[in-house]
């Protein structure tokens, strides 16, 4: 499966948050580096259809961004996601699941095998308001790849995850990535570095780097810093 | 088979090792729940709030009819713009608990999801008319189409003015605004009922002469009302 992603504008008043960006992923582990306000979660919510670019187009396959067969194969993790006071993490998991148009007894098999994936089984029926911070980004990746998406679009997954859970999590995005479109964004080079197979590095609104990043091309976290600081 | 030529069949014709296997189990999409599913799905996610308030209305209705009680039916116009009200809450539910983003990026996006809660209040709404209506009528000697309009006009009056404040810049900055206008239409019910008889009356002679039109008038406006508040829920920013 190809991503497309061709001369992806978006503009606020004045400002240009995302400007003519084209790029094509295709399956595995994507990192998209950048400092904060360089425009990533801008070009992930144009790329999950929640945003409307203001010029450019974006297509899985050539199904254009705003289809229900898009969505179908889409999984989400935005930087900062609610949920209903009222739901436990296993609600959770399983009303999105519903949305996502699974069948009640596949909704129920693939929550239970989730929650045990992100080690939540235990606490499944605790109230998600009563969780951490890092239990809580646990259920938000639970969600969003119920679906066993295609494409998988993560927006800064590891904020409030301790150490110990930024090493499982990125060892699950691994094994995700081996047959998914995986764009993971974050500004901290230790998430992607050794899982990323392409990197795209983006600055004021623009995609400053696209490729693979090969050790012959110097320490990935220096040439970061030299360009972000 | 002789088994013999079995093992030889096998040694000729090996079986591959399976290629990209779980790309393909994964190309394998289980099967999808369509809308009439989803609606149902979506029943038990309706608020605690809009069965109490439909409860109570429900229990007013039997009761006050079993007993008699003289203003049952001036009371269940009183109350119904409060369902309107908790009913057009849940239209903000994903807005307030910050459900949106997830909400619309899922195969039935936000507009389904609004669509659907929607259907399930209006069902309810037409179930609680259908069993209160013609208890009620009965009780007092009513006419069970009239005793009907009675209580549905102010449900859509809340339900077609909420959406609109809802959508609004200053309906967005007030949580609570449906249950504002459900409170303002309950207190002019109230302020109706206990110091104008005149236009209690004369509200009363234009629901038996003009009512039909009136409701299907008002069920007209709620409808477009709720058509734009589903399309506006997933207009980006």
């Amino acid at each position: 499966m190809k991503l497309t992603v061709d001369r992806l504008s978006k503009q606020y008043k004045n400002k240009i948050a995302v400007d003519r960006v084209s790029f094509t992923l295709s399956e595995g582990v994507t990192g998209l580096l950048g400092a904060n306000g360089a425009g990533k979660t801008t070009l992930m919510r144009m790329m999950t259809g929640i945003l409307d670019p203001t010029g450019g187009e974006i297509s899985a396959d050539g199904v254009p961004v705003h289809t229900e067969q898009y969505r179908a194969i889409l999984g989400y993790l935005p930087q900062d996601f609610g949920y209903y006071p009222e739901f436990t993490a296993r609600e959770f998991v399983r009303y999105i699941a519903a949305l996502k148009g699974l069948d009640k007894k596949h909704a129920k098999r693939k929550t239970e095998e989730l929650l045990e994936l992100v080690g939540l089984s235990d606490v499944a029926d605790k109230k998600i308001k009563t969780f951490s911070g890092g239990m809580k980004q646990r259920v938000g990746i639970a969600q969003a790849i119920v679906n066993d998406p295609r494409i998988l679009i993560l927006d800064e997954p590891t904020a409030g995850l301790d150490p110990k859970e930024r090493v499982r999590f990125r060892n699950l995005i691994a094994e995700i990535g081996k047959d998914t479109i995986v764009l993971f964004s974050t500004h901290i080079v230790s998430d992607i570095d050794s899982i990323a197979k392409s990197l795209l590095m983006m600055r004021d609104g623009q995609i400053i780097y696209d490729g693979a990043w090969s050790k012959e091309q110097g320490d990935l976290e220096q040439f970061y810093m030299e360009e972000f600081a | 088979m002789k088994n013999e030529w079995k093992g030889l069949l096998d040694e000729a014709f090996y079986a591959p090792e399976p290629e990209r296997k779980r790309a393909f189990l994964k190309g394998l999409r289980p099967r999808e729940i369509g809308m009439a599913e989803m609606l149902l799905t979506q029943v038990r996610y309706i608020g605690l709030s809009v069965w109490i308030v439909a409860g109570l209305i429900l229990v007013l209705a039997i009761l006050g009819s079993a007993m008699h009680a003289d203003r049952t039916e001036e009371w269940i116009p009183v109350i119904i713009p409060f369902l309107a009200g908790v009913s057009v809450l849940e239209t903000r539910k994903s807005g307030r608990c910050r459900m949106t983003e997830l909400e619309m990026v899922t195969r039935f996006s936000l507009r389904s999801v609004l669509f659907a809660r929607m259907t399930i209040l209006g069902i309810l709404c037409l179930l609680l008319l259908c069993v209160s209506a013609p208890i009620v009528a009965a009780a007092f000697g009513g006419r069970t189409v009239i005793t009907a309009m009675h209580i549905l006009i102010p449900y859509l009056v809340t339900t077609s003015i909420s959406l609109a404040v809802e959508r609004s810049a200053w309906g967005r900055k007030l949580e609570y605004a449906s249950l504002a206008v459900a409170a303002l239409i309950s207190v002019l019910m109230i302020w109706m009922q206990s110091y104008d008889p005149a236009m209690v009356q004369r509200y009363a002679d234009i629901i038996e002469n003009w009512g039909l039109l009136i409701v299907l008038f008002l069920t007209a406006v709620t409808v477009w009302e709720q058509v734009r508040t589903i399309h506006f829920a997933e207009v980006p920013a």
